[in-house]
């Protein structure tokens, strides 16, 4: 079982050489599909990393699993100076680790500025405090301001999230988690329902969260794009990291390769 | 901040009464009208319960077996303590002795039904919570559990509850208003501003809306959703003190259908079947729209009975217009 006790999170380490967030070893299967086997996979602070891989190949398994989402078969997930054989969601969001899942997880039918504050919702002072009465005009505000800082602007953030098209909802979800993440973001495909102008403003958001000292996971099937911000690549095919390095040592040709499984498994990969 | 399906609603309510007052316009009364709210406040409260859990995607259909249930809890226990027997003669109840310590009994009584209903409200929370059982099985098993501990309890008949409860609450008018239609009046006002006012309002919609969402927002959905059970409960067993309150007597078997009424009374309102949607003011005029056809169907002599198959009805309609309007809306979008 899981054991989260005695650890609390620790501050954003500034050293490159630490990593931001790590999983050692770790394997995950439902029912009899092995989704992930023996992966060790780190990101760090300031660096992103592109993750590609076939559809199927355990992206998003291992995504989720870094992010609290899923709990690990086997393995160990190291988070700062935590350490444990898995994450719950609770964990890994009070240990500055965020997600932009591949379905977006947002709920439907709650406003833009809900979805943003789901889980981190404002409270208004005047009343008291056990009442957690909304502050919807602080986080209608502060919404705007998010979604700005990515270059997205709606008509309003008011309107149910189920009204706003791919692409808006894309864009809610990438400003929420740039928005709460202290030390990861974690993004799943987080350009699969833009186009070239928006999928532009989500590399460029990639960067500044880079910049501002946050490890930043990419998975997309947009390889030319992603290398042009990536610092690490990892390759996965049938559940296995078959390639891991410097995105300077990565071509497209190469990446594709290896997702189809052209190059051998012991092809060439950085030691760190 | 009312909804546009509650608004419609209203307006369905207020023909429905012109059409009976037309024929019988002592509904325009002022009797009228403490009746159609007096007889609408224990499914008001069901429905309450019923808003807040359809809003989170779940479903009690025992609140009815536990409004019963909690009834026959109290009363026994009342009876026990107050020393009092109840027996019945040709289908007819009749208190035998008098209530002693009522000092005593009555705030027994009072904690009884509360918890009862607490209690049989978290049982169904903790069956969906933690054994993940379908709210819908779970709280059709609990219901016949309930009836069955009822009948126990009561051995089939109406227990005579103390009078003293009904010149105390269940009949009592303060400044024209009975108090039972306060009691559920504040629970509605309660209801709307945990909605449309505070975080617990916006989880419970968004656990309805998209589950894996609320989860993913790092919220405990498991104890969020137990709560929601034990608010149902709860108001399950008010509604129970306020049968007793208001006849003196309990009537369990007379509230297992309560529950289809105050889901159908939700849903007509504008409350979401599959979650994601509650309309406050709906659930009160959906209830409203049951009361008016019971009481107005009685008042022109025609069985009461007929009042189901037009609720029956309406709800088909209703859920189909919304069903229609909500998959418009979404090829729209
Ligand atoms: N919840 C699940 N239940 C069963 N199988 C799953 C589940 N999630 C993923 N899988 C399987 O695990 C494998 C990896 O899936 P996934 O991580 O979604 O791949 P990717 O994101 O790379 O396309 C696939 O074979 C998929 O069918
Ligand atoms: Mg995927």
């Amino acid at each position: 079982m899981r054991s989260d006790a005695g650890r609390s999170p620790a501050a954003p380490q500034a050293s490159p050489a630490e990593a931001a967030l790590a999983v050692v070893d770790v394997c995950k299967s439902f029912g009899h599909v092995q989704a992930l086997t023996d992966v060790s996979l780190s990101a760090y602070p300031g660096q992103v990393l592109a993750l590609f891989g076939d559809n199927g190949a355990g992206k998003s398994t291992l995504m989720k699993i870094m992010c609290g989402a899923l709990q690990p078969d086997t393995g160990t997930i190291r988070v700062g100076d935590y350490e444990a054989p898995g994450l719950s969601i609770q964990r890994a969001q009070s240990l500055g680790i965020q997600a932009v899942y591949q379905d977006l997880s947002l709920a439907p039918h709650l406003m833009v500025l809900e979805n943003m504050f789901l889980g981190h919702e404002l409270y208004r002072s005047r009343w008291p405090g056990f009442l957690h009465v909304l502050d919807r005009r602080r986080m209608a505000m502060e919404t705007v301001e998010a979604l700005e800082r990515i270059s997205i602007r709606l008509p309003s953030v008011h309107v149910p999230v189920m009204k706003l098209s791919g692409g808006q909802r894309q864009a809610v979800a990438v400003a929420r988690a740039v928005r709460w993440a202290r030390r990861a973001v974690l993004m799943d495909e987080p350009t699969a329902a833009l186009g070239r102008v928006q999928s532009d403003l989500v590399v460029d958001t990639i960067r500044a969260t880079a910049r501002a000292n946050l490890a930043v996971v990419v998975v997309s099937h947009d390889i030319p794009r992603m290398l042009e911000v990536a610092d690490q690549v990892a390759v996965m095919r049938h559940g296995r990291i078959v390639a891991h390095g410097s995105a300077a040592d990565f071509t497209l040709a190469r990446i594709v390769g290896l997702m189809v499984g052209e190059e051998s498994r012991t092809a060439p990969r950085d030691e760190r | 901040m009312i909804r546009r399906s509650a608004f419609w609603v209203a307006l369905i309510d207020l023909v429905l009464l012109a059409v009976f007052a037309a024929m019988n316009p002592v509904l325009l009364s002022i009797q009228g009208a403490r009746t159609i709210a007096l007889d609408s406040v224990e499914v008001l409260l069901l429905a309450i319960g019923s808003t807040l859990l359809l809003g989170a995607g779940k479903f009690d259909i025992s609140i009815g077996a536990n409004l019963g249930l909690s009834s026959v809890v109290a009363t026994s226990v009342m009876q026990h303590v107050g020393g009092v027997t109840t027996i019945a003669q040709y289908g007819v109840s009749h208190q035998v002795g008098t209530y002693h310590h009522l000092a005593l009994v009555i705030p027994i009584g009072v904690a009884a039904c509360l918890v009862s209903g607490l209690l049989m409200g978290t049982a169904n929370g903790l069956l969906v919570v933690r054994l993940r059982v379908n709210s819908l099985i779970a709280t059709l098993g609990m219901l016949s559990v309930a009836e069955g501990i009822t009948f126990v309890l009561s051995g089939g008949v109406n227990l005579a509850a103390p009078t003293e409860l009904q010149s105390g609450f269940g009949l009592l008018s303060i400044a024209g208003i009975p108090a039972p239609v306060m009691v559920a009046a504040a629970a509605v006002v309660l209801l709307w501003f945990v909605v449309a006012k505070t975080s617990f309002g916006m989880r419970t919609l968004a656990m309805g809306s998209e589950p894996e969402a609320a989860v993913r927002a790092g919220i405990d959905v498991g104890r969020h959703q137990l709560v929601l059970f034990v608010i149902a409960g709860g108001l399950a067993g008010v509604a129970g003190l306020i049968d007793i309150s208001r006849f003196a007597f309990t009537n369990a078997a007379a509230h297992l259908t309560d529950p289809l009424a105050a889901i159908a009374a939700a849903v007509i309102g504008g409350t979401a079947l599959s979650g994601g949607i509650i309309s406050s003011f709906g659930t009160v005029f959906g209830v409203l729209l049951t009361t008016i056809l019971e009481v107005g169907l009685v008042l022109m002599g025609v069985s009461s009975y007929y009042q189901l198959v037009v609720i029956g009805v309406v709800l088909i309609v209703v859920v189909s217009i919304y069903e229609t309007r909500r998959r418009r809306a979404e090829a729209g979008a």
